[in-house]
């Protein structure tokens, strides 16, 4: 079987963090920004890159769907409709997580103690930049898979609509995280780095027709950041 | 086992990989490897017995991952004692069954990390990884193993807790390896050098590295250790860093390959050698052929004094090192009220603000006759280790404050001090043996400090001879000759300078001083104190406990290092005589910092530079020492330029200039102004702007918070002016919290500022907060209003609990809620009296609640 977990890094210069990205998560919705504002989020991006080291793991695993919507991945099996519904087709996943690393954690530990300002500037870069890194090692799957003629589904994360966080052990144990990138989880399931993403993504043979922000498949109507 | 006798024979040899080759033996993706233990006993012992026939004198327990967190015996689960107890078993099995060959065989009862991260990273309190690893420890010193083995460590803090565990739980030989990357550092940010002086400080038996590489990237970071090291070094690596080909993983390099690699790192200063990862017998086989014959190079004896953060150490004795003296409440108005308020925000700003102008090493002391000093001086420790990686020098006279600091402290600190008493050396040196650290030794004793010279030398002998009685040798010893005022005693200054010149050329001692203290009494106190350092620089002096926002301390600081050619081309000097040195100047019209200069950091510390006359007489109180800066611009409040329709406090508030507003207050307060004027006048009426303006979504949600740090940073200074309130009668209590299990605080934390601003205060409980210490606090304080914050909709329920159990203990309590999974109906169904849609809207409620 197929369990080789690689080991994926990338430099500040390649993961791109869109600004309007950032300013989604400052929940920015109109009107003007001041310069000084505009300026300390560059500051904070600045020192932000000085910090953050974008790790990450993944590894295939063939999937059995069974039609009560179980989803077998070896490792776990997974009661969830959204997730089959996400991965229709697909006898195969890529799982992977991505953190920003413990550097950069201890660098919002900081700011949270001494400047809740910035440390809300810090935390929506930070939102964005595991987003933007995720999609740089989705791309890079995507080319991959591509290269054996197969097309990847959009990443689904324990958290997302009824795929429940309870996953996140078993998830985090297959992919060796606190070994490979140094990620561990709380009591609660919650990730340490917190800047982190897990995540699995349906490999099929033919192209699907699917939603591409993860939005769309949640049910937090209300959400202050739902685009 | 003693390690360093059995190396008289020749070099040690550990076994080889465990998981790797389980896994080869058909080990599942996510089984636990410890599991086979009772599985396949067979196979276990036949691995290790394999090893032994290698060459291996010590084999490694199937144990790694073995802690209660894995093998709590619940759900068909082993329990960690039928785990340790079968893995240690099978190990004494292999050592029975190669008993013919006649060679020294030992088992390691192997421990690796936990798989979680320590708080305030992760969620493990240090007790609790302690615990974890004492129960391992317990039950396999039981059980028989010869040595512990703490291995595959990435953190310096996880690593120190197992170290304890260990220690405490167990008399065995213990030998630590952790994992460096290429880099030299450990996963949590620690070198060679800091790893060094925190496992020597814990008196291990044997230290060095294991995993993540191969042989020939380890082989560039055994030096580094070799530099360090009195202590023999272990080298397990993989064979080589891992690959995978038609989907198995592959390690590369081969036995012979291994071998030869190896024993360059042996010539490198390893004595215990063995492999990890992807190493299997025919690797050791191979090592054991090559290298049998060579005589290993035990460690000799390093005499660096270190003194280490979870990331760096600084040395005492090369350099001169400077030592930051201002958190300290000693003739500090401000900092006490901090401290009694149990404000962490002052002193972090202090200990960053000391940081930015090079200091080495903070020293911190918090005690107050009136405060729990004990639990302030932990807590202020780990706050101070959350924001900063400089190394500690923990400043207190109580020793149970000090064993609880030494304790959870990351990495190995300052202890400052003892003296010549024989109580004194009794209650700390028992202390500073078991957890390590660099002690500052003070020349007094029970007859008082001696007027000459050689009356100290002769208290420092004493303290040498005592401390080298408990294992402490003289490295650790950092001798303080005591400085005395000069204004009563014009040859005070002789017999402290000769002293060090003494300590220096017969001892080969390192010193420290309290600079200041010898222009006590005197005017411009400056003065004299960098002309006395200068003295004691030249005569050798290693380390200065002194205010760094004195400018005349920190000029004669660069000049020395630069005339004394141990600044290569002047380059320190140049810089701070260029750029450093504006830093002390605060004659800058208002208005022309910005925003994003320095973090604010120096918002405390910045205002007292030129005042520098505070050092540490306690002449001077908050404002008096800034006179001389204020006078400049203070008249000139217009000057500001771009102030427009506000006033130019009104002004740095709304812009959020946190210097300046800090600034502005002191001016103002210097000029006589009211306090309560300030507040009134100024400080209310720029929030107004703020808070509406952000309610109309003219000003975004950042904006909103520099500014309420900038009116934070004014009110601060303000504070210490106010007359002090009466009992709790006219405390508005409101208490903050993210609820249990949940670890984001971003949105509470934002809610604790802007409601500070409004003048409520603030008991922040932190996050991931039980709900019977927030009824606890409710009802001690007799507290109105209570804040919850949850960002997960796992994390509801926990803030439906602490609702419930408010409901049941504390009745007259408002509770609201908040958070990005939160909304009105969720709140209505949980029972919550409010729901904050932002926080303004939790300000506003707090108003009404108030009313």
């Amino acid at each position: 079987m197929d369990n080789i977990v690689s080991v994926f890094r990338a430099g500040t210069d390649t993961v791109e963090i869109a600004h309007s990205e950032i300013l989604r998560y400052m929940q920015y919705r109109s009107g003007s920004i001041s310069s000084d504002i505009d300026e300390l989020i560059g500051d904070c991006l600045k020192e932000f890159n000085t910090s953050v080291e974008y790790k990450a793991c993944y590894s295939k695993y063939p999937i059995d769907i069974s039609g009560d919507a179980c989803i077998d991945f070896g490792f776990m099996q997974v009661q969830s409709r959204f997730l089959a519904r996400n991965l229709k087709d697909c006898h195969e996943v890529y799982a992977f997580a991505a953190t920003t690393g413990i550097r950069l954690e201890r660098l919002l530990g900081k700011y949270m103690r001494i400047s809740p300002g910035r440390a809300f500037i810090f935390d929506a870069i930070g939102s964005a930049a595991i987003e933007a890194f995720c999609d740089y090692l989705n791309a890079f799957l995507r080319e991959e898979a591509a290269a054996r003629g197969q097309f990847l589904r959009p990443r689904f994360s324990p958290g997302y609509g009824d795929f429940p966080l309870e996953h996140q052990p078993a998830l985090l144990r297959a992919l060796d995280t606190s070994r490979k990138i140094n990620l561990v989880l709380t009591d609660s399931f919650l990730m340490v780095p917190t800047k982190s993403v897990t995540a699995v993504i349906g490999i099929s043979d033919t192209q699907g027709k699917c939603s591409t922000h993860s939005c769309d498949t949640c049910r937090q109507r209300d959400c202050m950041y739902r685009i | 086992m003693n390690i360093k006798e059995l190396l008289k024979d020749g070099l040690v040899y550990f076994d080889g990989g465990t998981g790797t080759i389980l896994q080869s033996q058909g080990l599942a993706p996510g089984e636990l490897p410890e599991s086979w233990n009772i599985k396949y006993p067979e196979r276990i012992t036949a691995l290790h017995k394999s090893y032994f026939e290698a060459g291996a004198n010590i084999i490694k327990t199937n144990t790694f991952g073995a802690n209660r967190l894995k093998f709590d015996g619940k759900d068909g689960r082993a329990d960690l004692k039928t785990i340790v107890t079968a893995a240690l078993n099978n190990a004494k099995k292999a050592v029975e069954e190669t008993a013919y060959m006649n060679r020294p065989h030992f088992i390691a009862l192997d421990i690796g990390p936990t798989g979680k991260l320590l708080k305030p990273l992760g969620d493990l309190d240090f007790e609790d990884a302690i615990d974890i690893f004492a129960e391992v420890v317990r039950c396999g010193s039981e059980c028989g193993a010869d040595l512990i083995l703490i291995e595959t460590m990435n953190d310096s803090y996880e690593t120190k807790a197992a170290v304890l565990a260990a220690k405490e739980n167990s008399s065995l030989p213990v030998f630590v390896t952790t994992v460096y990357d290429q880099n030299a550092k450990l996963m949590t940010g620690a070198d060679p050098a800091a790893m060094i002086a925190l496992l020597e400080g814990l008196k291990v038996d044997a230290l060095g590295m294991n995993c993540s590489l191969g042989p020939k990237q380890m082989k560039n970071i055994v030096p580094l250790l070799a530099n360090y090291s009195s202590t023999p070094i272990i080298v397990n690596p993989n064979a080589g860093l891992p690959r995978s080909e038609n989907g198995r993983t592959v390690y590369d390099v081969t036995p012979e390959e291994f071998a030869d690699e190896m024993l360059d790192i042996i010539n490198s200063g390893a004595c215990i050698v063995g492999g990890c990862c992807g190493t299997t017998p025919a690797h050791i086989r191979a090592l054991v052929e090559k290298t049998a014959g060579i005589k290993p190079v035990i460690p000799d004896f390093k005499d660096f004094t270190l003194v280490s953060s979870y990331t760096n150490a600084v040395e005492i004795g090369k350099k001169p090192v400077l030592i930051g003296e201002r958190i300290n409440p000693t003739g500090k108005p401000r900092m006490k009220a901090a401290l009694k308020e149990n404000n962490m925000d002052y002193l972090l700003n202090e200990a960053l603000a000391q940081q930015e102008k090079g200091v080495h090493i903070l020293d911190v002391n918090v005690g107050l006759p009136d405060i729990d000093e004990v639990a302030m001086l932990s807590n202020a420790v780990s706050e101070i280790q959350a924001v900063t990686s400089l190394p500690l020098q923990l400043d207190t006279s109580n020793p149970e404050a000090m064993e609880k600091a030494l304790r959870l402290y990351n990495g190995k600190p300052m202890i400052n001090s003892v003296n010549g008493k024989a109580e004194v050396m009794e209650a700390i040196f028992p202390l500073a043996a078991k957890y390590g650290g660099v002690i500052v030794a003070l020349t007094l004793d029970e007859d008082g400090i001696p007027a000459t010279s050689e009356g100290r030398i002769a208290i420092a002998e004493r303290i040498y001879r005592t401390a080298a009685t408990y294992g402490i040798p003289a490295r650790e010893i950092v001798v303080d000759p005591l400085a005395l005022t000069v204004s009563s005693d014009s040859q005070a200054a002789l017999a402290t300078l000769e002293a060090i010149k003494i300590l220096k050329e017969k001892y080969n001692g390192r010193t420290s001083l309290g600079v200041s203290n010898i222009s006590f009494g005197l005017p411009n106190r400056d003065f004299v104190n960098s002309t006395f350092y200068a003295m004691a620089l030249h005569n050798g002096l290693s380390a200065a406990i002194m205010n760094p926002y004195s400018l005349d301390m920190m000029k004669t600081y660069h000049a020395f290092l630069a005339l004394s050619g141990q600044d290569a081309n002047c380059v320190d000097y140049i810089d701070f005589a260029t750029n450093g040195v504006n830093g002390y100047t605060i004659n800058v019209p208002a208005g022309v910092s910005v925003a994003g200069a320095s973090g604010g950091a120096k918002t405390s510390g910045g205002n007292n530079a030129s005042g520098g006359a505070n050092a540490s007489g306690g002449a001077n109180t908050s404002g008096g020492a800034n006179a001389s800066g204020a006078s400049g611009s203070a008249n000139t409040p217009g000057g500001a330029g771009s102030s427009g329709q506000y006033p130019p406090l009104q002004y740095a508030i709304i812009k959020g200039l946190k210097d300046n507003a800090a600034k502005l207050a002191d001016e103002m307060l210097c000029n006589n102004t009211d306090p309560l004027e300030i507040i009134n006048g100024q400080i209310i009426p720029a929030l107004d702007v703020c808070g509406k303006g952000f309610e109309k979504g003219t000003i975004f949600l950042p904006q909103l918070l520099m500014s309420a740090e900038a009116s934070k940073a004014a009110f601060d200074i303000i504070k210490a002016k106010l007359p002090t309130k009466k009992n709790d009668e006219a405390s508005k209590y409101v208490i903050v919290a993210t609820v249990k299990n949940d670890i984001h605080d971003i949105g509470k934390n934002i809610v604790k500022v802007l409601l500070e601003n409004y003048g409520f205060d603030v008991i922040d409980l932190g996050k991931d907060v039980e709900p019977e210490l927030i009824v606890k606090t409710a009802i001690e304080k007799h507290v109105q209003l209570v804040g919850l914050s949850a960002l997960m909709t796992t994390t509801v329920p926990s803030m439906e609990a602490t609702i419930k159990l408010l409901r049941e203990n504390a009745p007259w309590v408002k509770v609201m809620v908040g958070g990005a999974v939160l909304n009105q109906e969720y709140a209505d169904m949980i029972g919550a009296d409010f729901y904050g849609k932002d926080a303004m809207e939790s300000v506003r409620y707090a108003e009404k609640v108030f009313a």
